[in-house]
């Protein structure tokens, strides 16, 4: 069952992700993405920063992570094998496809903002604790759901 | 909504408190110093929210003018709000959320003097737990306790906060959910209770705290797409008047009521409902109660998502005194979703409303989620072939924009042709704007 569950994810990431052909290729590191329990911050950095075409598909998670620093991410507040927020992980997504948000993300970008853009866009379901760890399953669905929204910008 | 209508029908049928206390005015320090008050708890309790380990917390500004040639009114609501997600093992889930706002209601009244008040209020204060896979492993049970807004699912007789208890079981076939409270806690002007005089004289008398008090009791079972994609509702409400005994003007009632809504055909949605009460006003036999019918539908037609046009038409009916049955009065005044409210008994009224969203396709999301609706609504007397049957007839349009995802703001303007000979048209507006912090 959780086989056929990655299958039809990766396709599903495959289909909405067409410009991102080798970000689609490397199947291998989307498999490890998606099993996760709870993603680590270097994968949704990888997830992030990939998507978005600021890394290749064969960066490091290290490498993705630093990309997002550059992009304002505090880098050097997150362990790299920690379990990555929910907010987090909003934020290293708006970063990386240059989403605008709303009033008070342009004031005040950050995590706390991010989240509530995601929230309202119904970029993840409910509304969760912003401080949840997340499944690696959600987190593809999200990174798809962004990329259809950055392209509508 | 139901506020600025419930505000704008007590200046229409009871005269202010100063004019009825032979122009006494209330003290204008007073609210400054609550105001004084009210920020410092607030603050306190938002720096114990975040010491304590808060979730997420935020406040919400909405501020509106009523628009209208003799009755101008201007309402402005900061909230402040917090949330706690106690980390619990296993499946349970556990939230507790908190809301308290303060409300500045300016407003022109019949004598031509302005009065400014400030009232505050706790919105919500609740424990939400959900408890998967109990008492069946099909089963989603969750429980709500503490000050909440209770709605019955009919729409026909009650939707106001409340200080209580709600219970539900999800299960495949059935939903089952419980619920009630007491009404008597909750703030005037965030309490749309308006069944009888003392009531209506109560919302507009600026020295009464609370609204009415009342303990109501609802249940209810679904059958979540019984057939065809339907699904019905059938239920019950109860609510018993708190008021002294030695008050000649308390009213109990009980209500029945059936819910039917579903898909007709793609782009084609039905919701319709229907009730029955027992009244029993001060003096009235427990065995005798006036018995009232009340039903309402609602039609829908989506079409397409070029535009995302849509078209509604809303009826409903209340039933007036008469031989047979006497007026239908429910708990909570029913959103007409017109400006110039009626009360729901001795009603017979039908809407007809579109919405476009006609920059669906742009590229700018401001522009995107710009909608336009307009609507025509007349409503009748129950018995709309009586000499004075025709209550009157409203014709609006709304401008919304979503601008961004933490600032929105709506122009709705309507002009309202009476059907009393001696009453004259009006012209009504609102112009809302809401952001979030």
């Amino acid at each position: 069952m959780r086989k056929t569950v990655v299958a039809v994810l990766a396709c599903t990431v495959a289909v909405v992700l067409p410009s991102v052909h080798g970000f689609a290729q490397s199947g291998d590191r989307i498999d490890e993405i998606l099993v996760q329990d709870e993603l680590t911050v270097g994968s949704a950095a990888y997830l992030a920063a990939a998507s978005a075409e600021l890394v290749g598909p064969d960066a490091t998670e290290a490498e993705a992570l630093s990309t997002l620093g550059e992009l304002g991410f505090p880098a050097g507040t997150v362990d790299i094998d920690d379990p990555v927020r929910l907010d987090h992980f909003s934020y290293m997504l708006m970063l990386a496809h240059r989403l605008s948000g709303g009033f008070m993300y342009a004031i005040a970008p950050g995590p706390r903002y991010a989240y509530r853009e995601f929230r309202y866009q119904r970029v993840f379901r409910g509304g969760g604790d912003p401080r949840s760890a997340i499944d690696g399953s959600p987190a593809m669905r999200m990174t798809g759901r962004v990329v259809v929204l950055a392209g509508e910008e | 909504m139901k506020d600025y209508n419930r505000e704008m029908r007590a200046c229409c049928t009871v005269p202010p408190v100063h004019a009825r206390a032979g122009g006494r005015r209330r003290d204008r320090t007073a609210p400054r110093e609550a105001l004084r008050g009210f920020t410092l708890a607030l603050a306190v309790v938002l720096a114990g929210a975040v010491a304590a380990g808060a979730q997420d917390f935020g406040a919400n500004i909405n501020i509106g003018s009523s628009i209208h040639e003799q009755r101008p009114a201007f309402r402005s609501v900061v909230s402040g709000w917090f949330r706690l997600d106690p980390r619990i093992d296993d499946n349970p889930t556990l939230r507790l959320l908190a809301e308290a706002s303060v409300t500045n209601i300016t407003r022109l009244h019949v004598d031509g003097e302005w009065t400014s008040a400030i009232l505050l209020d706790i919105d919500s204060f609740r424990a939400d737990g959900i408890l998967p896979g109990f008492p069946t492993p099909e089963t989603v049970s969750r429980a709500r306790l503490g000050r909440f807004r209770l709605a019955e699912p009919s729409g026909l007789v009650f939707s106001n906060r409340l200080d209580g208890l709600r219970l539900s079981a999800e299960m495949p076939a059935i939903d089952i959910v419980a619920g009630g409270g007491y009404t008597g806690l909750i703030a005037t002007h965030n309490s749309a209770i308006a069944m009888t005089m003392s009531d209506r004289l109560d919302d507009a008398d600026g020295e009464v705290v609370f609204g009415s008090p009342r303990i109501v009791a609802t249940a209810h079972l679904g059958f979540p797409e019984l057939f065809d994609r339907q699904t019905l509702t059938v239920g019950g409400l109860a609510q018993w008047d708190m008021r002294n005994e030695d008050d000649a003007d308390r009213l109990d009632s009980q209500y029945a009521f059936l819910r039917l809504d579903g898909p007709i055909a793609p782009g084609l949605y039905y919701d319709s409902a229907a009730g029955v009460s027992f009244q029993q006003p001060t003096g009235t036999p427990d065995d005798d109660p006036i018995i009232g019918l009340t039903a309402r539908g609602r039609l829908e037609y989506y079409m397409g998502p070029q535009d995302m046009s849509l078209i509604t038409v809303r009826a409903r009916y209340g039933s007036g005194p008469g031989d047979v049955f006497g007026e239908f009065v429910p708990v909570t005044a029913p959103d007409l979703g017109v400006l110039r409210g009626f009360d729901a008994g001795d009603l017979l009224a039908a809407t007809l409303n579109y919405d476009i969203r006609p920059f669906v396709a742009s590229p700018s999301r401001a522009a995107r989620n710009l909608q336009f609706s307009a609507y025509g609504s007349g409503a009748f007397r129950a018995d709309p072939t009586a000499g004075d049957g025709f209550r009157g007839v409203e014709v609006g349009t709304r401008v919304t924009a979503r601008l961004l995802s933490d600032f929105g703001a709506r122009l709705w303007l309507a002009g309202f042709l009476p059907g009393e000979e001696d009453s004259d048209p009006e012209v009504l507006g609102r112009l809302e704007l809401s952001a979030s912090f």
